[in-house]
């Protein structure tokens, strides 16, 4: 499967096989792949969860306009972010993925390899609130 | 010196005597430009001065390096206010200097990030609050330009609402403004720094509203508050206006007959944010413009203008019954379960949404029947979402035109309280309705739907609207919620269960159960303890 944004450029390697990286549990019917995402400016993407919060993994919570993230395109708020430069963040703290992902993103390097669970599309409606 | 100040009796009180105490030493070279300029023998750290300060005025602050520079930071925001004068400045200026326009400043900053710099700081760091106090003082000593003035009045006023002078500084800071009436804002600067004492600082710099009040000297603002029936009013909000005032006045405005349970609430974007009765105004509003600022920053970091509306509803149905506060029925509660109830959130049969539309049809209409033909058309306003297929058009037409004429002598407002007696039979009457996504019971459907109200948190099943599951309020022993969920863990740690849920909405669910909870609590000691105040 080929998936393309509009602008015609990859949003995710398409050639990546998350049974390398992760075993069939942690796997388990969710939509892994890893994005290549270009040094640019500031990444600003928020994450919260963890292995010790009540959501157990660490969720993309904010994706901040005109950011590395942002511009990217393929990544959203709501999805899990399974590892960053290799490094396994399915069962850790939010420090340490926080840690984890600013090492990462000032490290050397042109690009950041994040593999992400992609958060399926909403068949619910929560955007409005009548009091 | 004594005998000059009996002569002239209004001569304008300074910061002279506070300063041998509280000042530092003045530094060699204001010393010598001092006997240049007015050759005097010594320097006036307390009256104006045209450059930017090196060392902060209080000796109390200089001791502090951070202090230090945050204080020298706000002086030269006051030197210099907008309309920005031209010219290239040679250094970077103060925020008060630059507010009052006493130093040309080349960046365009607006206002409102001036007054930030000058007062953020103070209001975090009490020692810098009369440090604050004292340069706007000493910028309106023997200050001869009357746009500096003015500015430095503002700056004053505005100063005066967030937070008091120390016990030290206070009478002479009273004098400084006593001495001083015939400025426009002096008066009302005595009495807000009284003010500020009594009902305490405040916990955010001026908002964007206030600031730009003060600049055309306005010292009453008029806000618009919006109603969920479509009207508007305009009410006014002071420095010191918190959210419960204006709750209560606003409801005795709409002659309701209590405003327990309603709460202001800030709309921006797709976010209707309550706002907490406790606090301030305008802290509330800044916090929320701010947030949303920060969430959605423009492009090159410039800020952008946060558009909102205040909207002032009921939040909490604790003790609604149709038909005994009518303002209340007529103004609120019919437009505000009108739109959950046409989203089809209720549990609710053919026949009762024929009646309920003839109501709604009435409401709309009244006594105009030339509409009734086109009744398929807009057949999305008067029936649930989820049982317009139920029927054939045309026999949603005249099903609704019969029960439409059973309601002829009603007037618009009795038809609203009869459309609240209907769905207040159901157990979801006055409910807060969120669609989320759980992931904790496999015994649920994953997407469902929760309805906060009186009774708990129930759990609806999103197609047939059977409520699976009623959580009642003191069976919940934690909630929390994050940018993404909301999670809920019922009973104890032996015999409980637990609920998340992927949602953008969790603070709204978090807030809703705090509140309801934090009013029910109110209720029982105020059984207990009818002496407490509420």
């Amino acid at each position: 499967i080929t998936k393309q944004n509009k602008q015609g450029f990859q949003k995710y390697v398409e050639d990546f096989d998350p049974y390398t990286m992760f075993s069939a549990d942690q796997i388990m019917g969710k939509d892994v792949r890893l994005l290549r995402i270009k040094k640019e400016g500031p990444l600003d993407l928020a994450v919260e969860g963890g292995i010790d919060s009540p959501v157990g993994k660490i969720v993309v919570s904010a994706i901040y306009e005109g950011g590395a993230a942002d511009k990217h395109g393929g990544i959203v708020k709501g999805d899990e972010i399974m590892a960053v430069n290799g490094k396994i963040l399915v069962d850790v703290t939010l420090t340490e993925a926080q840690t984890a992902l600013a090492k990462a993103w000032n490290v050397g390097g042109d690009w950041i390899d994040l593999v992400i669970a992609v958060s399926p599309p909403k068949e619910y409606d929560d955007e409005m609130t009548f009091f | 010196e004594e005998a000059e100040e009996e002569e002239v009796k209004v001569k304008p009180y300074t910061l002279e005597e506070f300063s041998y105490e509280y000042f530092r030493v003045p530094e060699k070279e204001s010393i010598s430009k001092a006997v240049l300029h007015k050759s005097r023998g010594r320097s006036q750290l307390w009256a104006l001065s045209k450059e930017p300060l090196k060392q902060p005025l209080l000796r109390k602050v200089c001791a502090d390096p951070e202090l230090r520079d945050l204080a020298c930071q706000a002086f030269i925001d006051i030197l210099s206010s907008p309309p920005q004068l031209g010219g290239a400045s040679l250094t970077v200026p103060s925020p008060i200097m630059k507010f009052m326009g006493d130093y040309p400043s080349k960046q365009a900053r607006s206002s409102v990030e001036l007054t930030d710099q000058i007062f953020v700081a103070a209001i975090q760091e009490e020692v810098l609050r009369d440090e604050i106090y004292c340069q706007i003082m000493k910028q309106l000593t023997e200050n001869s330009n009357r746009y500096s003035v003015n500015s430095g009045w503002q700056l004053l006023w505005l100063c005066t609402g967030l937070f008091p002078p120390s016990k030290s500084l206070l009478k002479h800071a009273q004098k400084f403004i006593e001495t001083r009436q015939k400025e426009t804002l002096a008066l009302d600067c005595s009495r807000r720094i009284q003010r500020v004492m009594r009902n305490g600082a405040r916990k955010w710099a001026p908002h964007n509203v206030e600031v730009e009040a003060i600049q055309q000297n306005i010292t009453k603002i008029s806000h618009k508050v919006c109603f969920p029936n479509n009207t508007e009013q305009v009410f006014e909000v002071g420095t010191n206006t918190r959210i419960r005032n204006l709750c209560q006045t606003i409801a005795s405005k709409l002659q309701l007959s209590s405003w327990e349970g309603f709460s202001l609430f800030v709309k921006i974007a797709d976010k209707v944010i309550s706002q907490n009765e406790a606090d301030y105004f305008f802290d509330s509003l800044r916090q929320v413009t701010d947030w949303t600022r920060k969430n959605k920053p423009g492009k090159d970091g410039v800020a952008v203008a946060v558009t909102y509306q205040v909207y002032f509803m009921r939040k909490l149905w604790l003790t609604v019954t149709p038909g005994k506060d009518l303002k209340a029925d007529s103004i609120f509660h019919y437009h505000q379960e009108l739109p959950k109830y046409l989203r089809g959130y209720h549990k609710c049969s053919k026949e009762e949404a024929v009646q309920i539309a003839g109501l709604i049809y009435k409401v709309r209409f009244d006594k105009d029947r030339s509409q009734q033909a086109a009744i398929p058309k807009m057949l999305k306003e008067l029936v649930p979402d989820n049982l317009i297929r139920a029927m054939a058009l045309e026999e949603w037409k005249k099903n609704i035109i019969g029960a439409y004429s059973k309601h002829e002598g009603k007037t618009v407002d009795e038809a609203k309280v009869a459309f609240l007696k209907l769905i207040h039979r159901w157990p979801t009457f006055g409910s807060a309705f969120f669609e989320v996504k759980q992931t904790s019971e496999p015994n649920f459907p994953d997407i469902i739907q929760i309805a906060v109200n009186k009774q708990g948190v129930s759990l609806i099943h999103p197609k047939t609207k059977d409520i699976l599951t009623v959580y009642p309020f003191n069976k919940i022993s934690n909630w929390s919620s994050g940018s993404t969920y909301f999670h809920m863990t019922i009973g104890n740690l032996v015999r409980g269960s637990r609920i998340l849920c992927e949602t953008s909405l969790g603070y709204k669910m978090d807030d809703l159960l705090t509140s309801y909870v934090q009013l029910l609590m109110n209720a029982v000691n105020k059984q207990r303890n009818p002496r407490l105040p509420a």
